[in-house]
């Protein structure tokens, strides 16, 4: 069932097409991959989906809900959440707090619930720091759960990145490059905490260049190239499809 | 004693002017050098209420406040789209022009001659007018100045304050309202800096250009940046080290002309030593 779905959709930058014409579709509970080039436009995909760029021309529907145009904090409010290529924490704030964040729709969360601060309140942010400790067990990191996110590594800040964005219990997860700059077993943790998003239901797309991982994981690859998708299917049949030289595709079959 | 009632009534007005600024700046992350205009402006308008409207006390303060609050969500609009130096200059510029106004704008400020005039008031037939009464009202109302602060930033509120100040891009990818809540900051650090002028208006019984120029602007963030950002204890704490230290001048002998210019010097040292010593502030957690 398709939850996210592009139509159409455009963006250009003075005379570069970014995006040109790609229509694209992710499913919930499928892991869709896309994969081309670093300017191919995946990154620049990710941004017009969640509202931190405004479409030249095309649809973004959430569901049957039109999000293209809306800001981003809507869209990510509707459910759309993401993580960036070069991963953005709170560097100051606790890790726990990075992952209390996350979550939406919390009483407390006007200015208005935080002046009359009620026990509702106090209560369900006791529960949800509960929530978000086992978030973080999850991956791996309740020891860190009071250190500053700065003072984490890179790898760990990845992670809680992704905790972030599962304490929003998204209907989709855009996560681009989720792989970068990690080592063997953290690509480990991180595959694990992908498919659990993916059995949860969640409708996950990332933009990837590690081949391996992209091969193994994904149940549909997405190639994009100059701004257009120039192939789709499962991972076999993008890799017999291939025109190009498997030294760039990296496919080992 | 007497004394003591002044510097006391002056550190309550400041914990109230710091703690706001340090919403601004410290747990907003929004370099606010124009703080001084708010002041000013909720001096202003009480003391032109007071004068020619007559009104009972509290409705006048908080009509003073509002006020101040009205001039600054005009301003805010704009304004959080700017971001660091680029704000700190605009938002200087602002100060500017404030102290320009009351300066100049003969017709309703009466310039450098102030507005004097503003009485010590009264609520419910009970006087403020002797400095113990007065220092009682200050307190009061800095009491519950920092029970709003603490309420608002011990919350999911809070943390959503703070989260803007670290990366706004990834707050509003986590579904903050970024916009909206910058200028509500700004908006809820008008109000009550509106209060403070409005209290020191009736307590020095004039309004007057001179003290709301730039220098105090500079005064305040460095009272900010000594007691730590973001932290209610740094803003107490930074509010009543900067009172203090110029007025235990006096008991050095040094005759007030000096003082005067003393005290620039002194805070531009404090600053320095801070920044040197303990940049996070007395009681601050973070780096700017």
């Amino acid at each position: 069932m398709s939850v996210l779905r592009t139509v159409n959709l455009r963006k250009s930058f003075g005379g570069l097409d970014a995006v040109d014409d790609v229509s694209i579709s992710v499913e919930a509970g499928r892991i869709t991959s896309i994969i081309g080039p670093n300017g191919a436009g995946k990154t620049t995909l990710f941004d017009l989906i969640t509202g931190f760029l405004k479409p030249d021309s095309g649809d973004v529907f959430l569901g049957d809900r039109r999000i293209d145009g809306l800001r981003p904090y809507r869209i990510a409010s509707a459910g759309v959440s993401r993580s960036f290529q070069l991963v953005r924490v709170f560097p100051q704030l606790s890790v726990l707090d990075n992952i209390l964040l996350g979550y939406k729709g919390l009483q407390g969360d006007t200015i208005v619930q935080a002046l009359l601060r009620t026990r509702k309140m106090v209560r369900q942010y006791k529960e949800k720091k509960e929530d978000a400790k086992k978030i973080l067990e999850n991956a791996n990191l309740q020891s860190f759960e009071k250190t500053i996110a700065n003072d984490t590594s890179y790898g760990q800040q990845k992670l809680v990145e992704l905790g972030r964005a599962f304490a929003a219990q998204p209907r989709v997860l855009l996560l681009d490059e989720p792989m970068a700059g990690l080592s063997m077993i953290m690509i480990e943790k991180m595959i694990a905490l992908i498919q659990a998003a993916k059995r949860e239901g969640i409708a996950v797309a990332l933009i990837e260049h590690n081949m391996q991982v992209v091969m193994d994981i994904s149940d549909v690859v997405i190639t994009m190239n100059f701004g257009k998708v120039i192939a789709s299917g499962t991972p076999e049949e993008i890799c017999a499809n291939q025109q190009v030289s498997d030294a760039y595709m990296g496919c080992k079959d | 004693m007497n004394y003591v009632y002044h510097v006391m009534i002056l550190c309550g007005i400041y914990i109230i002017l710091v703690t706001s600024l340090n919403l601004i700046m410290g747990y907003g992350g929004m370099f606010n050098v124009g703080q001084v205009a708010f002041y000013g402006i909720g001096a202003y308008a009480g003391a032109l209420l007071s004068v020619h409207a007559h009104l009972p006390f509290l409705l006048e303060l908080v009509l003073s406040a509002l006020i101040t609050t009205s001039f600054v969500i005009v301003i805010a609009m704009p304004a959080i789209r700017l971001k660091g130096d680029y704000l700190a200059f605009s938002t200087y510029a602002l100060g500017v022009v404030a102290y320009t106004v009351f300066n100049n704008w003969l017709s309703v400020t009466r310039g450098p001659m102030g507005i004097p005039g503003v009485r010590r008031p009264s609520i419910f037939s009970i006087s403020f007018a002797t400095l113990p009464m007065y220092l009682l009202l200050v307190a009061v109302i800095v009491a519950i100045t920092l029970f709003v602060f603490y309420r608002i930033t011990n919350s999911p509120y809070g943390k959503s304050i703070e989260a803007i100040r670290e990366d706004e891009i990834a707050a509003a990818a986590a579904g903050k309202n970024t916009s909206l809540i910058k200028v509500t900051v700004f908006c809820v650090g008008a109000f009550f800096t509106g209060i403070a002028g409005n209290l020191y208006v009736h307590y020095i019984g004039i309004a007057d250009p001179t003290g709301f120029t730039t220098t105090e602007s500079f005064l305040l963030m460095a009272m900010v940046i000594l007691g730590g950002s973001a932290s209610i204890k740094g803003s107490i704490a930074g509010a009543v080290t900067l009172v203090i230290i110029p007025e235990l001048l006096r008991f050095v002998g040094i005759p007030s002309f000096y003082a005067q210019q003393l005290r620039s010097i002194i805070y531009g040292v404090v600053l320095v030593v801070i920044i040197i010593v303990r940049p996070q502030g007395i009681f601050g957690k973070l780096r700017f």
